[in-house]
């Protein structure tokens, strides 16, 4: 246990900024080079992609010739329309002079103009992989390349509302698992030319597109080369499935509780978030994207309170009450109960003693149970369906709970409290600090029990001393509280009215400060 | 061993929680049986006094290019000498240390909790300091950055819930005790606003050792400040002859807060949040100010090393230094002003003295002190 | 290996640490919550008698009437022990109790006559010493036998020591009593120059069955407490059964003590010479004749109260001046006087003024026999002119300075509002 403490201690330390000497590998693939004869090149085709039923070896010929080629592509994966009408129907239609010659080859490349995005591979692996996103391969005689034609039509989930991140006000937009398409949305967002993107494939086995985009000029460029070299180091996984294994792999101090990525499903976050010098990362097949480098404090701040007036300030101060409350509420009061009844004010004394009359469970065993209690609750109403979800979440909180106070169980007080912890919590706008919260909540409700108001605060203590020794992406994680910067505080604990932002935070150590002129209150003068 | 730096707003936050977080709940009452009814003076006459203490300090600093003070003291005194005067402050600092757990553990036993023994409190307060000071100095100062601004909010809070009982006649006659109960009363302070000279060992990580003279005399006055106000506080309505006899004076003057209306009853808990946390950073500077002297003296690079020994030394110290809390009250009022006076002011003085080159010392007019010949 | 054997010392002071036992553990339900303390002194056996109001927790959040005869609460327990000292006798009381004694949230402590005569120093010290008690606890002073005292029911609250405590409470500005807790008794004593006091509770005797109003009379030249009504209802006329009798608290006078011990009683008008020195005297009215000198009298009620003493040390004599600003309101008239002509105001307020004054000296009389100073007029002249009190002897002030001092009264009252209506338009009634 004590190594397992200090090689805790260690992976929290200081990471520097610096250019990282890994080395970016890149999936190893095995390189197949394209023989020349349509024959060869169907049967090593064959080998590598395999005889799935989804996949089609379409022979058809070309031209007056009536040239043989061959067509492979995923069904399921093309949009077989556009792949008729743009694809086979102008090849078919080609004028060839001869057969088996460079020349031709040139010619029905250039046919295909109007596809869009042509692709020469050489080699029959990379080639496979692009039919395997939803591309068409040409394969024709003659030629060492293969074409790989965009005839993507991927099943696709329609644009609707994060369901975890409403809000009031702002676009009910959310990102969809295809990438490009929230590419695209982002691009609405944001149509500047400094937008620029990277991608790379990551998984050995999954190869999901992964994606940063970044604001050139407004990013670091030191954080910039930072998240690359992290994403390229981690490609050789065997599996990307979700923004969360990227996560994972590329955080700061991963024995951590709290994260140290941001993630949302809002488009519109993620470009107020790009033009405060961040990098966001694209995961394909996840509407999930990260945003690096976080801070503690963004997690408690939502893209609402941006587009309503004095309610960002006024949510803000509330939320801060409500991470307290949700970590240590029920602590406190177990603390007091057990171990300093003295403080209870007088008029509290009576009611609080009269409610735990007959009860059989200490106060600490009592909160205790009532927390597991309650997370089950909430994980069961996770896992059912939509509709009814809610309604058994609700319903079987209230009703075990009417019950076991009749049972004379748990006291009222402790359900009061127990339900007021968990409805703070629910205020945290970020889910993965919630979760940290309900994590960290047990650990100090044990201290509590343990040791009273002293054990609380020696945990809190701890808490503090290993939130201010985390860095995300190097910067210090509790910034702007810790290093101080009063300049960026003013978005922590309220929010500044707009006409004040004339400045990009500095904790994104952006290197174009400036956002806006200085003088844009407005006001009849103006 | 990377170089950490911190800037001039932590080092004085990290210097006023050193100064603060102790004196403000034990040293009312000592400076009160001094001085009786004038203590407020003899807590601005300490303040004054802490700032000559920062002032000589940030000289003594200055003079040797702001290096920290373990490697002034071997340029002055030379190599062996320097390492034994290293030798004695690390036993300056073990007790230091020692004695700041043991009044830690003995106010929450006592004030809160009196039948868990002492020993509890000590190990796990130690252990979780010592995690802290594993991480280095720059987490350290983040972290009194945070803690400093809570219990200023928290002091100024309990302040303010009194004020409909400050009864100002409760100070006069003013000015009766005489003139050496009120320097004793402010020699007793300097035994802890003279902890600034801590100052000295952060020079070799201050981000602009120019401005650390400024740092230092803000933590000072901020220090100074508050416990002037604790003091006039108390004996306005706490008044004379019970500060000096209550041991705990922050303590009693918060339980007599009752707004009832309010139900602002009870609020000891403050008092507990302000000492944990204090205490919790100072502790945590102290262990990682003893492991980094260690380190000079012995010519150690990693002093992280030292940290666990560390611990385990300054709990059994604390337990077995102190046999009852009156040998503790005893320390603080008599002994401790006298140990920090020849640790804090008079040897950084000396070396002070001794770091002008000898034709200047004996020749220059204007030279304080005796003679060296 | 020795990675081991660390694992091992850990582990070892983990499980010391966390299981050895949390030794200030409690529950609440572990708790007798005492909410009253009747402490006595029993001078023949030297001994100290406590006697402690606990409460019942099946009582409690029920609302508890319930049981026992109306208007007979019965939430509280008591559990009388004695001992040689205060503390002894308060161990005693676990002998009795199934639950261990709590004593934080009490708030109330009776002090028994011959306790206070013999001096508040023995019980003063476990008082401030121990940390379940706080220097806010309320102190009152009761002439009646303490056990009896607490075996009283409670006319409004649920129990008589909620009853007792909301007195002090809530009725903290109304002038009939003194206004004290420890932590100001303690801090009188503490002074030389001032002497403290405390406010005085006692019981009333009532058949609880039919409604009975508490009655107190005017009270005589020489103060004495039995001046007021026991006993006997509106027509004068006195009870015939004395059984199912319960005693009711009744707040009222303040109990005054030459250094710690019980000089005398002063009753509720008494104590508003006093509270109109001390400032905070509101809501007290005064009765004054009419300013034409027709029949009927004017009442008139205390707004606002400050008072300053000022002192002047004279030839080695010292002098005080008590300077009183009085606001008031007209509350009642039973002449049929117009009095709002500005010669009335000012015959109002001169005879006001004159009522204030008689308050005082009334206090001062009394004060000065007892050779008790509770005005502070030691300490205020302690603190003006240092050099004269330090040459004095100790007792000096006290024994001969006090009694002969030289107190000029000057009271400066103000008639502000008159209430709802101006004249009396039933004026004509009154001939």
């Amino acid at each position: 246990m004590f190594k397992y403490i200090k090689n805790l201690i260690k992976k929290t330390r200081y990471k520097s900024l610096q250019y990282s000497q890994r080395s970016s590998r890149q999936p190893e693939h095995p390189h197949y080079p394209v023989p020349r004869a349509l024959k060869d090149k169907t049967t090593t085709l064959g080998q590598i992609i395999g005889h799935s039923p989804d996949v089609i070896f379409r022979r058809f010929t070309l031209g007056f010739n009536r040239q043989e080629a061959l067509a492979v592509y995923v069904d399921g994966l093309v949009n077989t329309e556009y792949q008729n009408e743009s694809f086979f129907k102008p090849l078919m239609a080609l004028e060839l002079i001869g057969t088996g010659k460079a020349s031709d080859y040139e010619t029905i490349k250039n046919s295909l103009v109007n596809l869009g995005e042509i692709n020469e591979h050489d080699c029959l692996w990379a080639a496979s992989l692009t039919a395997l996103s939803g591309d068409t391969l040409l394969l024709v005689e003659g030629t060492e390349k293969v074409l790989s034609v965009n005839t993507r039509g991927l099943p696709e989930r329609g644009i609707e509302e994060p369901k975890r991140e409403t809000g009031v006000r702002g676009p009910h937009e959310g990102f969809v698992e295809n990438f490009r398409t929230s590419i695209a949305q982002l691009r609405i967002r944001l149509k500047s030319p400094d937008l620029t993107f990277e991608t790379m494939r990551g998984g050995t086995h999954t190869n999901t597109d992964v994606a940063f985009c970044y604001m050139k000029g407004i990013a670091n460029p030191g954080i910039v080369e930072e998240v690359k070299h992290r994403l390229r180091r981690i490609t050789h996984t065997d599996n990307i499935l979700e923004s969360g294994n990227i996560e994972e792999l590329i955080e700061d101090n991963p024995h951590s509780p709290f994260p140290q990525l941001e993630i949302t499903e809002r488009p519109d976050k993620a470009v107020s978030q790009l033009l405060e010098g961040r990098v966001i990362i694209f995961t394909d097949t996840t509407p999930f994207v990260l945003i690096a480098p976080s801070l503690f404090w963004q997690f408690i701040q939502s893209s609402d309170d941006y587009y309503q007036r004095w309610m960002g300030s006024f949510v803000r101060v509330i939320r801060i009450i409500a991470l307290f409350v949700a970590l240590f509420l029920p602590s406190v009061y177990v603390a007091i109960s057990s171990y300093h009844q003295e403080m209870l004010p007088f008029a509290l004394i009576l009611s609080v003693a009269s409610v735990r009359e007959g009860i059989p469970f200490p106060v600490f065993v009592e909160a205790f149970l009532m927390e597991v209690v309650f997370e089950f609750l909430r994980e069961a109403g996770i896992r059912l369906p939509m509709q009814i979800g809610q309604a058994v979440t609700i319903i079987g909180a209230l009703l075990i709970g009417e019950a076991a106070i009749m049972a004379n169980l748990v006291s009222p007080a402790m359900l009061i409290i127990v339900a007021s912890t968990g409805i703070a919590s629910f205020l945290i706008p970020a889910f993965n600090l919630a979760i940290t919260l309900r994590l960290l909540r047990f650990g100090i409700i044990i201290m509590a029990g343990l040791l009273g108001l002293f054990g609380v605060m020696i945990a809190f203590m701890l808490l503090l001393t290993h939130l201010v020794s985390l860095r995300s992406f190097g910067v210090p994680y509790m910034s702007p509280l810790a290093p101080l910067n009063l300049r960026d505080l003013k978005n922590v604990l309220i929010r500044m009215p707009r006409w004040k932002e004339d400045k990009r935070p500095h904790s994104s150590r952006t290197r174009d400060t400036r956002r806006q002129d200085t003088d844009l209150q407005p006001g009849p003068e103006n | 061993m990377q170089t950490v730096k911190i800037s001039t707003y932590q080092a004085a936050t990290l210097l006023t929680i050193t100064m603060l977080a102790t004196s403000i709940l034990l040293v009312p009452s000592n400076v009160a049986s001094e001085a009786g009814r004038d203590a407020w003076l003899s807590f601005i006459l300490g303040t004054l006094l802490g700032m000559l203490t920062a002032l000589l300090a940030a000289a003594l600093a200055q003079k040797h290019g702001n290096a920290g003070f373990h490697a002034i003291a071997e340029k002055v005194m030379g190599s062996l000498p320097g390492k034994l005067l290293g030798l004695l402050y690390l036993a300056f600092y073990l007790l230091l240390t020692a004695s700041l757990i043991r009044e830690f553990a003995s106010f929450m036993a006592t004030a809160f909790m009196p039948l868990t023994p002492i020993s509890v409190f000590v190990l796990l307060f130690t252990v979780s300091c010592i995690c802290t000071a594993y991480l280095g100095l720059e987490v350290i100062a983040r972290l009194s950055e945070i803690v400093l601004p809570v219990i200023v909010f928290f002091l100024l809070l309990i302040l303010f819930l009194q004020s409909d009982q400050y009864e100002l006649s409760a100070l006069l006659p003013l000015l009766r005790t005489p003139p050496e109960n009120i320097l004793r009363g402010a020699f007793v302070f300097w035994g802890w606003s003279g902890q600034v000279f801590f100052l000295l060992l952060l020079y070799p990580y201050l981000e602009k050792p120019g401005q650390a003279l400024k740092a230092s005399l803000i933590a000072v006055s901020i220090v100074g400040f508050f416990l002037t106000a604790g003091a006039f506080s108390l004996e306005t309505v706490l008044q004379y002859p019970l500060t000096e006899r209550t041991v705990f004076a922050l303590l009693a003057f918060v339980r007599l807060i009752n707004l009832t209306g309010f139900l602002l009853e009870r609020v000891d808990a403050v008092v507990i949040v302000i000492w944990v946390a204090g205490a919790f950073v100072k502790a945590s500077f102290m262990l990682h100010i003893t492991s980094i002297s260690l380190a000079q003296v012995f010519g150690v690079t990693e002093s992280r090393h030292f940290l666990l020994p560390l611990a385990a030394l300054n709990s059994a110290l604390s337990i077995f230094l102190f046999e009852s809390s009156k040998e503790l009250e005893t320390f603080i009022h008599f002994l401790w002003p006298i140990i920090t006076l020849f640790f804090l002011v008079l040897i950084p003085f000396l070396l002070y003295f001794l770091s002008f080159p000898a034709s200047k010392r004996s020749s220059a007019p204007g030279n304080k002190g005796g003679g060296q010949q | 290996m020795k990675t081991r054997l660390l694992f091992l010392c850990l582990l070892t002071a983990y499980t010391l640490l966390f299981t050895g036992g949390c030794w200030d553990q409690g529950e609440l339900e572990e708790l007798a919550l005492v909410q009253a303390i009747g402490i006595d002194y029993l001078p023949q056996e030297k001994k100290f008698e406590v006697t402690t109001s606990i409460i019942r927790p099946g009582e409690l959040g029920a609302g508890g009437m319930e049981g026992g005869i109306e208007g007979d609460a019965e939430p509280m327990r008591l559990i009388t022990t004695r001992g040689k000292t205060l503390s002894g006798a308060m161990e005693q009381q676990n002998a009795f109790l199934s639950r261990r004694a709590y004593y934080a949230h009490n708030d109330v402590v009776i002090v028994g006559e011959k306790l206070a005569s013999q001096g508040m120093h023995l019980i003063l010290d476990r008082l401030t010493r121990e940390r379940d008690t706080r220097l806010t606890l309320n102190v009152f002073v009761t002439g009646d036998n303490v056990k009896e005292f607490l075996r009283g029911g409670s006319r409004l609250e649920i129990s008589l020591p909620k009853e007792i405590r909301q007195m002090k409470l809530r009725t903290s500005q109304r002038s009939l009593r003194g206004e004290a807790n420890l932590l100001d008794f303690i801090q009188n004593l503490l002074q030389s120059g001032q002497d403290p006091y405390l406010p005085v509770v006692e019981m009333r005797e009532e058949t609880p069955t039919s409604p009975r109003e508490a009655e107190i009379g005017e009270t005589g030249k020489d103060g004495k407490r039995e001046n007021e009504v026991n006993g006997e209802n509106i027509n004068g006329e006195k009870e015939e059964s004395t059984e199912n009798k319960v005693g009711y608290p009744k707040m009222y006078g303040t109990a005054v003590f030459r250094e710690d011990r019980l000089a005398g009683f002063l009753d509720g008008y008494e104590t508003k010479g006093l509270l109109y020195v001390e400032e905070g005297l509101i809501d007290s009215r005064k009765t004054i004749n009419d300013p034409e000198g027709k029949p009927g009298e004017i009442v008139l009620i205390t707004i606002d109260n400050s008072s300053r003493i000022l002192t002047e040390v004279v030839n080695g004599k010292p002098r005080i001046t008590v300077k009183i600003e009085e606001e008031g309101d007209i509350c009642c008239q039973t002449s049929a006087t117009n009095l709002f002509t500005p010669e009335n105001f000012r015959r109002m307020e001169q005879s006001k003024e004159e009522v204030i004054k008689g308050y005082v000296k009334d206090v001062l009389e009394k004060t000065r026999k007892w050779e008790t100073d509770i005005f502070g007029f030691g300490n205020k002249i302690k603190q003006n002119h240092p050099g004269y009190w330090e040459d004095l002897e100790k007792g000096e002030w006290r024994e001969e300075i006090y009694p002969k001092l030289e107190v000029e009264i000057q009271v400066e009252s103000n008639i502000r509002r008159t209430g709802l209506i101006e004249r009396p338009p039933f004026y004509e009634y009154y001939q």
